[in-house]
């Protein structure tokens, strides 16, 4: 076992946005896009089930249903990220995405950038997440192009 | 005859890389080419168990059925039973041999010989489960974009590869 040592010489300290914020690691990052894909992936199945199943009985009903799986495609990040800045993933990670020029929520301007920035920088062979390691104010491409910046949520606002 | 090269001799003025500078007095970064040889020694590892434990599942597959003019025509329930349990085993060795050892000490057994470890960044501690599993992600993550995660340990200063940066941790030698 390897023991923590006051020799050690700890990475250098990160100067977050504002003093006691840090920028959300990779890693948190990383696993509240999954928790947010396969929520998503869920909505989307189920929608398209009940498109399908109503779909035989009333073909209207059916599109309704279909028209829905595209909102929840196209809507489920900026929703969230104008609403709060945290996905059901984010939140669960503690980390929320905000403006980076002044720390403030999103306008609705920014969630489509940022969304259609997410769509690019996987599009290209993932380098704009891979950005992410790059920047020093970790931002991904979706964040350059939304003008954000995603933040550990002070311990002081947890919700209970 | 072609002219032979004049022997290389140490040069006074020749100015040596800098030396890699560890996080803790006795302890330095990993060198890069024994995490590979490591990593190749836990894939080795890994694959032999699993096959050894999917031969295994197959052996007892064979043994409790009746075969009749090249026609499996039952299958003893007893020994399907054991088939599936082995196969379910090897997939979770195939997962669970890198977090296992992560999580435990840090010390894969391909890591043992080049006195290599996995610890926490922030202060050189061992890495618990969820570390571990993260890690484990993230060498997916990092293997997956042309190995670019694996590139990135010739990069950082602190030879963390994406599965580093994601799960907060770094890989050292102890000397």
């Amino acid at each position: 076992m390897s023991e923590p040592t006051d020799a050690w010489q700890a990475p250098q300290p990160e100067a977050g946005p504002a003093p006691g914020m840090a920028f959300a690691s990779p890693g948190s990052r990383l696993i509240a896009y999954i928790l947010d894909i396969v929520i998503q992936f869920v909505i989307v199945i189920t929608l398209g089930t009940l498109a399908v199943v109503f779909g035989a009985i009333f073909f209207l009903i059916g599109t309704l249903f279909a028209l829905g799986i595209i909102a929840v495609t196209v809507g489920y990040f900026p929703y969230f990220w104008t609403r709060s800045g945290q996905t059901p993933g984010m939140s669960k990670m503690k980390i929320k995405v905000v403006r980076d020029a002044d720390g403030g929520p999103l306008t609705v301007g920014q969630a489509v950038l940022r969304l259609i920035g997410l769509w690019i920088g996987l599009a290209v062979f993932y380098i704009g997440v891979i950005w992410i390691f790059i920047d020093k104010r970790k931002r991904g491409w979706q964040d350059l192009f939304g003008g954000t910046v995603v933040v550990d949520v002070p311990p002081a606002e947890y919700v209970a | 005859m072609s002219a032979t090269p004049p022997p290389a001799t140490p040069q006074v003025a020749w100015e040596s890389p800098e030396r890699a500078v560890g996080p803790a007095p006795g302890i330095e970064y990993a060198p890069h080419g024994a995490r590979l040889v490591a990593y190749i020694l836990d894939g080795l590892i890994a694959a032999a168990v699993c096959l050894v434990l999917i031969v295994a599942a197959f052996i007892v597959l064979a043994a409790g059925s009746t075969i009749v003019d090249n026609e499996v025509t039952a299958l003893n329930p007893i020994t399907t039973t054991v088939f599936v349990l082995l196969v379910v085993i090897t997939i979770g060795v195939a997962i669970l041999y890198f977090p296992f050892f992560w999580a435990r000490g840090g010390q894969t057994p391909g890591m043992r010989p080049f006195g290599l470890r996995v610890v926490r960044d922030r202060d050189g501690g061992s890495i618990g489960w969820g570390t571990a599993f993260l890690r484990l992600l993230g060498l997916w993550v990092a293997a997956s974009v042309f190995y670019l995660g694996y590139v990135w340990i010739f990069i950082d200063k602190r030879r963390r590869g994406w599965q580093d940066l994601i799960a907060g941790t770094i890989v050292v030698k102890q000397s």
